[in-house]
């Protein structure tokens, strides 16, 4: 218990140091983000929305993993993300648009499109084990209480 | 457990904080105009380029009027990146 208990906390680290530097690494450079952003192969007209919900999301999910009432939300939502950019990575490197732009993001636009697709494979796995555990964190937290309810009845 | 996981919480924080902080470009080349060399001479860039993956300068910047190009960006040089000609335009500019 304790020891996915500590697992959890270290999955959701990694998830927020992620998160935190890939958002704070766009506002700090703004206009090279907004750049990047219009050279990638999507409609020109998504780019102002896209430049702000980006980061935004990506704030709002570090924000919901570090409390634990929000936490679960805070999984799925970087699974959702994590999972969208990933498929947006196989897209690019299946040449699927008729350009290959480059890839964006402070230390990480130094990555290839190859290794941005392993990079973002393990943060969907880690995802993926961080709502596991939550989800059976809370089921536990559930019966036990049941249990101590039925107890006193 | 509190006390780890707000320790573990606030490491991660920090971390991240002073990773973007530093590795923010101190200074940005890209705020000078820039140009791109077409194999002879150095020419202003369209309003909606894109640097597409790749090893080489995409753009240069000139601090001395054009005496001399420093390399900005790095990729290959795409003057209109993802510019799409709708059919009506095709056609439009074929009949002429």
């Amino acid at each position: 218990m304790f020891k996915r208990q500590v697992m959890l906390e270290c999955i959701s680290a990694l998830l927020i140091l992620l998160f935190v530097y890939a958002s704070l690494s766009k506002f700090l450079d703004f206009s090279t983000f907004y750049r990047e952003m219009h050279n990638q192969p999507l409609p020109k007209s998504w780019t102002p929305f896209l430049v702000w919900i980006i980061p935004c999301s990506e704030i709002a999910i570090s924000v919901s993993l570090i409390f634990e009432r929000t936490r679960l939300l805070g999984f799925y939502g970087s699974l959702i993300v994590m999972g969208l950019f990933t498929i947006y990575t196989g897209v690019i490197l299946m040449h699927f648009f008729p350009y290959v732009p480059c890839s964006c993001g402070g230390v990480i636009k130094r990555l290839t499109w190859t290794q941005h697709l392993i990079l973002n494979l393990s943060f969907v796995a880690l995802s993926i084990v961080g709502v596991i555990f939550q989800r059976r964190k809370r089921f536990t937290q559930i019966t036990f209480k049941n249990q101590i309810k039925n107890s006193f009845v | 457990m509190k006390r780890i996981k707000w320790s573990i919480m606030s490491l991660a924080i920090i971390f991240s904080l002073c990773a973007a902080f530093a590795t923010k470009p101190h200074w940005d080349c890209t705020t000078l105009p820039q140009y791109y060399f077409n194999g002879s001479v150095y020419l202003p860039v369209t309003q909606f380029y894109g640097c597409m993956q790749g090893i080489t300068t995409c753009t240069y910047y000139t601090n001395n009027g054009g005496i001399t190009y420093a390399p900005c960006t790095v990729g290959t040089y795409d003057g209109c990146a993802g510019c799409v000609v709708s059919p009506s335009q095709s056609n439009s500019n074929s009949g002429h």
